[in-house]
C-alpha cells in the first residue's frame, strides 16, 4: 500500500485503486472525466514520489518535466506527494524601471530558496489579496527574477507595479506554474519563439535557457507589436542575437509601419513573418507562443495547418482579468 | 487476429495520424465549425482517441458515451453528412499512411456501426 499526500491530507492508496480513485474515495474534489488517460481533466502536478510511466504517456515532454500526470492511469507502487501550488513565499522587490512601449521591467527576490524554470509564471500577490500572474524573463542563476508587466489601462496590479511599487517592499508570490520551458533532450530540434508584446518575458527566459544549455540549432525569436515603436529590448535582443549569431535569429515585427523608424522591422502578421522564413522544415521546429491569448490561438493554428507538430506547440497565452 | 492499430503501429502511428486527421477537419468547411480553436491539446486527444477506437486499439466506447459526447455537437447541428465527412477523412487519413483499401473499409465499417449512437438515434433498450 502507497502513500499519497495531497492538500496536507494522507491518503492510503488500496491495490486496485488509482491516484485519482483514492483521492475521491478520501473524499478530494479532483476533475476527472474519461478515467482513461485521455481527456486531460484529472492532470495532477507530483512534486516528489513514484510516477508510474504509463501515467505520463501522450504528454509533452514539458509536462512530464513538470510532474505532470494523470490521476486516473497512475498506480503508483512508491509514495507520492502531489504539489500544492497554493502556498505562498515571500519576496522583496529589487527593481522597477520603465523599458519602454508602457512596459516596467519589475525584479524581485525570493526570500528563500525557490525553484524554477525560466518560462513559467509565478502570481504576484498584494497585501490586500490582488493577485496577477506574470510570466518570468530571468534564469534561476540570475538570483533575481525578471517580470515584464504592461501597464493597463484601469490595471489595478499594473498601475501600483509602475506608479507605486519601490525597491525595498515586501510582495509574495506563488507558484512556479505553466509549461512553457526549454527542455534539454537528446533529438534537440530548432526553436521558434514567437509572442507579442510582453509575451517576450517568457521568451527570453527560454532563449536564454536553451543557451545556457548550449542549443547547437536554430534559436528564432519573432517579437510583434502593433508598430514599431511599441517593441521593447530591440538594442538588447539585437546585441544577444549578435553575441549568438551562429545560432540565434532576432526578428522584430510590427502589424503596421508607425511614426517611429526602427531599422530591420518586419511590417506584416509575425505568423505570416513565420510561415514564410520557415514553412519547409516547419515540422522540425519546437515552438513557444506567448502573449495576448488571441493572438497565440490564432497563431497556434496558423503555423499547426502550415505543417508544425500539434505536440511540439507549445502556447502560453496571456489572459488578462476582467478588471485587470 | 492483430488490430489495424496493431499493424499501424499503435500509439506512435496513432499520433501521427490524428495530426494528419485533425488538419484535414479543420480545414474543411463543412465540419471546421465543431471544433473549437482554444483547446487544441484537448480536442486532438479526443481525434486520438477516436482514431484509436476506429483501428480496433484500446479505446472502446459505449454506445452511451458516444451519444453524451456529442451531444453538444449535436445541439450545433450535427448531422449525417457531417459524419459521412469524418469517414471521407479518415480514409483519406490512413490512405496517406499506406493503408490498402480493404483495411480503410475495416475502420470505415466500425465507425459507420457507431452513426447512430454518435447522432443518438438508438432506440432505448
Amino acid at each position: 500500500m502507497s502513500a499519497i499526500v495531497y492538500r496536507g491530507r494522507r491518503v492510503l492508496r488500496r491495490e486496485a485503486e488509482t491516484v485519482l480513485d483514492a483521492l475521491l474515495r478520501d473524499g478530494s474534489q479532483v476533475s476527472h472525466s474519461c478515467r482513461r488517460g485521455v481527456c486531460r481533466a484529472c492532470l495532477l502536478r507530483a512534486e516528489s514520489g513514484d510516477i508510474p510511466p504509463e501515467s505520463q504517456e501522450g504528454l509533452r515532454e514539458t509536462e512530464r518535466a513538470a510532474g505532470w500526470f494523470h490521476a486516473c492511469r497512475s498506480r503508483p507502487v512508491g509514495d507520492l506527494v502531489i504539489a500544492d501550488d497554493s502556498s505562498f513565499h515571500a519576496a522583496v522587490v529589487t527593481d522597477v524601471t520603465p523599458i519602454g512601449a508602457g512596459v516596467a521591467r519589475l525584479k524581485i527576490e525570493s526570500r528563500e530558496n525557490f525553484e524554477y524554470r525560466a518560462g513559467q509564471f509565478v502570481t504576484l500577490h498584494r497585501s490586500d489579496g490582488l493577485a496577477r500572474s506574470y510570466s518570468i524573463a530571468s534564469l534561476p542563476e540570475d538570483g533575481q527574477m525578471e517580470f515584464h508587466v504592461r501597464r493597463i489601462p484601469n490595471g489595478r496590479m499594473s498601475q501600483w507595479i509602475h506608479d507605486e511599487l519601490r525597491p525595498g517592499d515586501s510582495l509574495e508570490f506563488s507558484g512556479p506554474f505553466g509549461n512553457c520551458f526549454y527542455v534539454d533532450e537528446a533529438s534537440a530540434r530548432p526553436l521558434l519563439l514567437a509572442g507579442v508584446g510582453t509575451g517576450l518575458a517568457p521568451l527570453l527566459g527560454i532563449l536564454r535557457d536553451a543557451l545556457r544549455h548550449r542549443h547547437s540549432e536554430s534559436i528564432r525569436l519573432y517579437h510583434g507589436a502593433l508598430r514599431p515603436e511599441s517593441l521593447y529590448y530591440v538594442r538588447e535582443l539585437r546585441a544577444l542575437a549578435d553575441r549568438n549569431s551562429d545560432v540565434v535569429n532576432y526578428v522584430p515585427c510590427a502589424l503596421e509601419v508607425g511614426s517611429e523608424k526602427i531599422r530591420d522591422v518586419r511590417i506584416g502578421a509575425i505568423g505570416d513573418a513565420i510561415v514564410g522564413d520557415v514553412q519547409d522544415s516547419l515540422e522540425k521546429h519546437r515552438v513557444y507562443l506567448c502573449g495576448d491569448p488571441g493572438l497565440v490561438t490564432s497563431l497556434r493554428k496558423q503555423l499547426f495547418l502550415a505543417g508544425a507538430s500539434a505536440r511540439e506547440i507549445h502556447a502560453d497565452p496571456f489572459y488578462t482579468s476582467g478588471d485587470a | 487476429m492483430t488490430t489495424l492499430y496493431d499493424r499501424l503501429g499503435g500509439e506512435p502511428a496513432m499520433q501521427a495520424a490524428v495530426e494528419a486527421f485533425y488538419r484535414r477537419m479543420l480545414t474543411d468547411d463543412r465540419v471546421s465549425e465543431f471544433f473549437d480553436d482554444v483547446d487544441m491539446d484537448g480536442q486532438i486527444a479526443k481525434q486520438k482517441a477516436f482514431l484509436t477506437m476506429a483501428c480496433g486499439g484500446p479505446a472502446a466506447y459505449s454506445g452511451r458515451e458516444l451519444t453524451e459526447a456529442h451531444r453538444p455537437l449535436l445541439a450545433k447541428g450535427l448531422a449525417d453528412e457531417h459524419v459521412d465527412v469524418v469517414i471521407e477523412h479518415l480514409g483519406a487519413t490512413l490512405r496517406d499512411l499506406g493503408v490498402e483499401g480493404s483495411l480503410i473499409g475495416e475502420a470505415a465499417a466500425l465507425l459507420e456501426s457507431t452513426r447512430d449512437d454518435v447522432l443518438d438515434r438508438r432506440e432505448s433498450a
